[in-house]
């Protein structure tokens, strides 16, 4: 893969937004939306008619869609997106926000993930994820993705000698940095009895290699970065990102992804390397995934992740690579399709000093991954951007 | 109608061919005619040159077990009344990846195995996979219960 995306310069990301998350809600996915995009506006200064883009996803407004909600929140945007891929939803708004910025399409563009839940909203999203997981996977225990993410699991760690107890490091370094940014569902730290001791989902998964459904939104803005300046907002500027779909398609069972494939372009139009890169932020919907990318965007060698985490701080303040700083879904939820944004988000609040309790030192550059859509055997959508703080 | 519950039985209009198949004991997909790809989970249009001209064949059902599991949780009721439930992700030496349920919980990654099409309590056929040789008697509860007393339609 040679062909490299052109510059992401001049476009800036601002206002950081999460709408605290509810184990359950009566309310619908709009509520979620609606008070997201309140937030934006009152977070930049900016009135609902300056914001003549919407880029949105989330699995529980159907059958409504972005288009619905300019009528619901009386606006005219002109330019409109609806993103459908789950986690890697917020890197694909930003991507697609970024260019209409650019092309003049749009000049302050609202990214939203949102989604309400309930207790039939969970089972129906993971019955019906897709054509061929409903008819190829469902009917074999209707397991929902647990029945091809222990499979995957189990696979990378005989392949790679990986053990629970090195996904308990990522689990419980993400549980601290959830209680440090005061926005977890759970109140209490994750030790190592109680993360092995859990109970069985589909071994290798145990309850805590699970994310928590919840309800929720997060969401950004994006502008030109003269705009950011202009509102004297603190904001991230893309350095570089990139995208790809079914990636390694011929390999029997999903143990790398497209990050491997993109990676050495997105550090080279950045100019960086993994080395340079101040906080991480992957798509945590279990734990060997998140090694994965940690392996694929080059933070170590393939097959060494279990023996990087063990060797590396990953909590906000351990000095070494604060990773999902937010607490990530493993430990803060996951409010359906806001699971794609989460780590966007929390990138924002921590490369303009807005993180509150968690904040990394001396916050730079960011790696965010994105990764979503379990078709049928795997996901076919990965994603990354590295972002850095704004000059003022 | 009946108060007993029932594992999934929602399918796509493609999937009525494998229904039928199990009737008959055979497992089926459908090959593309131009360029010969067999094609799963079961589809209109050959992933491999995009013809839609798919011939439904009897295909070698053996293969390996790529990894497996036994869910111990489930959005079904029916499969709730029957965890642990295993299932395996299986690679036919024909090429496809197919999911199928286990004939015992002790076929494990690596154990070469036959998948047979065997018609459910609801008439759907679904895979199951036997240690090779395919004469094994099924032992795993939540399979015998969903295999029992088939209905008519």
């Amino acid at each position: 893969m040679n062909r490299k995306p052109n510059s992401y310069e001049g476009v800036a990301l601002v206002s950081p937004v999460t709408i605290d998350y509810e184990k359950q809600s009566d309310k619908q996915a709009e509520w979620f939306i609606g008070r997201a995009l309140a937030e934006l506006l009152s977070d930049s200064g900016l009135k609902k008619e300056d914001v003549d883009g919407i880029a949105l996803s989330s699995f529980t407004l159907a059958p409504d869609s972005a288009v619905s909600l300019t009528n619901y929140f009386s606006m005219t945007p002109r330019w409109l997106e609806t993103i459908p891929l789950g986690g890697a939803s917020g890197v694909v708004a930003m991507r697609r926000a970024a260019r209409a910025i650019q092309a003049g399409d749009a000049e302050v563009v609202a990214c939203i993930g949102g989604d309400t839940a309930n207790a039939e909203s969970f089972s129906t999203l993971i019955d019906n994820f897709s054509g061929f997981s409903s008819n190829a996977v469902h009917p074999y225990g209707a397991g929902g993705p647990n029945t091809v993410f222990s499979m995957i699991t189990q696979h990378y760690m005989d392949k790679y000698d990986v053990k629970r107890e090195d996904f308990a490091r990522i689990c419980m370094s993400q549980r601290d940095n959830a209680l440090a940014a005061s926005r977890s569902l759970f109140s209490k730290p994750l030790d190592l009895d109680s993360y092995l001791n859990a109970r069985a989902i589909a071994d290798p998964i145990y309850l805590f290699d699970c994310v928590m459904p919840c309800a929720g939104a997060e969401a950004f803005l994006l502008m030109s970065a003269e705009r950011a300046r202009s509102l004297s907002l603190p904001y991230v500027e893309i350095m570089a990102s990139e995208e790809l779909y079914n990636a390694y398609a011929d390999d029997d069972i999903h143990y790398r992804g497209g990050w491997a494939m993109f990676r050495d372009n997105m550090y080279s139009s950045a100019g960086i390397g993994p080395e340079d890169v101040d906080l991480l932020h992957t798509y945590d919907d279990y734990p060997a995934i998140v090694m994965l990318q940690m392996e694929d965007l080059g933070f170590c060698e393939k097959g060494e992740a279990a023996r990087f985490v063990q060797s590396t701080e990953l909590t906000w303040n351990g000095g070494g690579l604060p990773h999902n700083t937010s607490g990530g879904q493993l430990s803060a939820g996951q409010a359906g399709a806001a699971g794609g944004f989460i780590g966007i988000v929390e990138c924002i609040r921590q490369l303009t000093g807005q993180a509150r309790g968690n904040a990394v030192e001396n916050a730079d550059i960011a790696v965010v991954s994105g990764y979503g859509m379990v078709i049928y055997d795997r996901c076919l959508s990965s994603n990354a951007a590295i972002l850095k703080r704004g000059s003022a | 109608m009946t108060d007993k519950l029932l594992p999934p039985e929602k399918r796509t209009a493609v999937w009525k061919t494998i229904d039928h198949a199990a009737r008959q004991g055979q497992f089926v997909l459908p090959v593309c005619e131009q360029c010969d790809a067999i094609q799963y989970p079961p589809r209109e249009i050959c992933h491999n040159c995009l013809h839609d001209g798919l011939q439904w064949q009897e295909i070698t059902s053996a293969g390996e077990i790529i990894a497996s599991t036994a869910l111990n949780a489930s959005t079904s009721a029916f499969f709730r009344e029957h965890l642990p439930h295993p299932v395996a992700l299986i690679k036919l030496d024909a090429g496809p990846l197919v999911y199928a349920h286990l004939a015992r919980t002790e076929l494990k990654t690596g154990d070469r195995v036959e998948l047979v099409n065997r018609c459910d309590i609801n008439g759907r056929g679904v895979f199951i996979a036997l240690s090779a040789g395919g004469t094994e008697v099924i032992q795993a509860e939540s399979l015998r219960a969903m295999l029992s007393e088939q209905r008519t339609n």
